[in-house]
């Protein structure tokens, strides 16, 4: 394979695989700051590796996720399997939990404009982690409250409280300015 | 539920597909600049010490070679020792060298018109001179276009290059004692003869 020809078969496996990486990427980050960045070395690391050998189609999946997997472990060091768990939640009683949440609590019709949808965000990066992650895989890749709960090694409960709570909370910060 | 959208574009702003894509694309050409510096980098530090290590080795190899010279010169000071055949029409030249047996020429003293096994001592330099005793035997000087000979006795101080011939017994043995300014180098001569009636000599310290 020529150099043109390699470029070529990256950029169509880096389209196919963009989605699926960002999304582990960022369940086993513990900052979303950082996600870009190892994105960037697990695709910069897929890409030297395919310039030197061939990578069978039917693992590259699975392959790019041990990429990612490693680089997650150089970027935080020997302590991150603890960082990406017992240091999220130090103490469950941080989550207000609501007995029975209804269904339909989704609603963020208060955000119209693109402005408000900026500031929301942003406000959603500086909550805890678990938090970010979870609103990044509910409306980031539109998963389903079971999905996440998978990803994220959750209970299905769990994941409907945080986004409850921070729903709320966002509608309670931003839902004014549109009154 | 139909999510809202706006938020999902903002969210995802963050995380633009193309702009990382573009980001991996410079980074890897930055890479391979970045090796071809570091091959040249490479290239030109190894040959550099690879010139540094030959013209190193071409720089030792001469004073080694010197200080080998001048260890022989120092161990046998600026002379050499010959022993001469005692033929009159030829003159044969065996030099001395340490703890090697050098044959001597058949010498009958009887029938023989040279007064003794002539030993040539070839001295180097302007301020050279050397002592030389022998013990059971005797130095004499033999100028053979006249016929003279002369006794030096057992002692002697040449200072310049000079044949002399030496009257051996079983075991004669020559001491010299080389001096060139503040050097001095002590040999010395065995002249020995074996079961068969050969003499031999052997240069010591």
């Amino acid at each position: 394979m020529t150099v043109k020809e390699k470029q070529k078969q990256f950029e169509i496996i880096y389209k196919d695989t963009y989605e699926d990486i960002i999304k582990y990427i960022v369940c086993h980050s513990s900052n979303i700051g950082d996600v870009n960045d190892i994105l960037q070395e697990t695709y910069l690391e897929f890409y030297r590796i395919l310039e030197r050998k061939n990578v069978r189609e039917e693992k590259i999946g699975a392959f790019l996720k041990g990429i990612a997997k490693n680089k997650l472990k150089k970027h935080y060091g020997r302590f991150y399997k603890i960082r990406t768990y017992s240091l999220f939640f130090k103490n469950e009683q941080e989550i207000e939990w609501i007995e029975t949440v209804k269904d339909d609590f989704d609603t963020l019709d208060f955000v119209i404009n693109k402005e408000l949808s900026k500031k929301v965000w942003e406000y959603i990066k500086k909550k805890k982690p678990l938090i970010t992650k979870v609103f990044f895989l509910y409306y980031g890749l539109d998963l389903t409250i079971k999905e996440i709960a998978n990803e994220l090694n959750l209970s299905e409960s769990k994941v409907k409280n945080i986004l409850y709570r921070t729903l709320k909370e966002l509608r309670d910060t931003f839902g004014k300015e549109n009154e | 539920m139909k999510r809202n959208s706006k938020i999902k574009e903002e969210i995802w702003s963050d995380f633009d597909s193309s702009k990382n894509f573009q980001k991996i694309m410079n980074r890897t050409k930055e890479e391979k600049n970045s090796s071809t510096r570091n091959d040249w980098k490479i290239m030109l530090v190894t040959s550099f010490v690879f010139l540094i290590l030959i013209g190193g080795f071409f720089c030792i190899k001469g004073p080694i070679a010197q200080m080998k010279k001048e260890k022989h010169i120092v161990e046998n000071g600026n002379f050499q020792i010959f022993a001469l055949s005692n033929s009159e029409e030829k003159e044969v030249k065996k030099e001395l060298k340490e703890n090697i047996h050098v044959p001597l020429k058949n010498y009958n003293e009887a029938m023989s018109s040279v007064p003794g096994f002539p030993i040539l001592f070839k001295l180097e330099g302007n301020d050279s001179q050397m002592e030389i005793i022998v013990k059971n035997g005797n130095i004499y000087t033999w100028v053979p276009s006249s016929g003279i000979v002369t006794l030096l006795g057992e002692k002697t101080i040449i200072n310049e290059s000079q044949t002399l011939y030496f009257q051996v017994q079983k075991d004669t043995i020559i001491d010299i004692i080389y001096r060139q300014g503040e050097k001095k180098i002590q040999k010395r001569i065995t002249i020995y003869q074996d079961e068969d009636f050969n003499y031999y000599a052997i240069l010591t310290n």
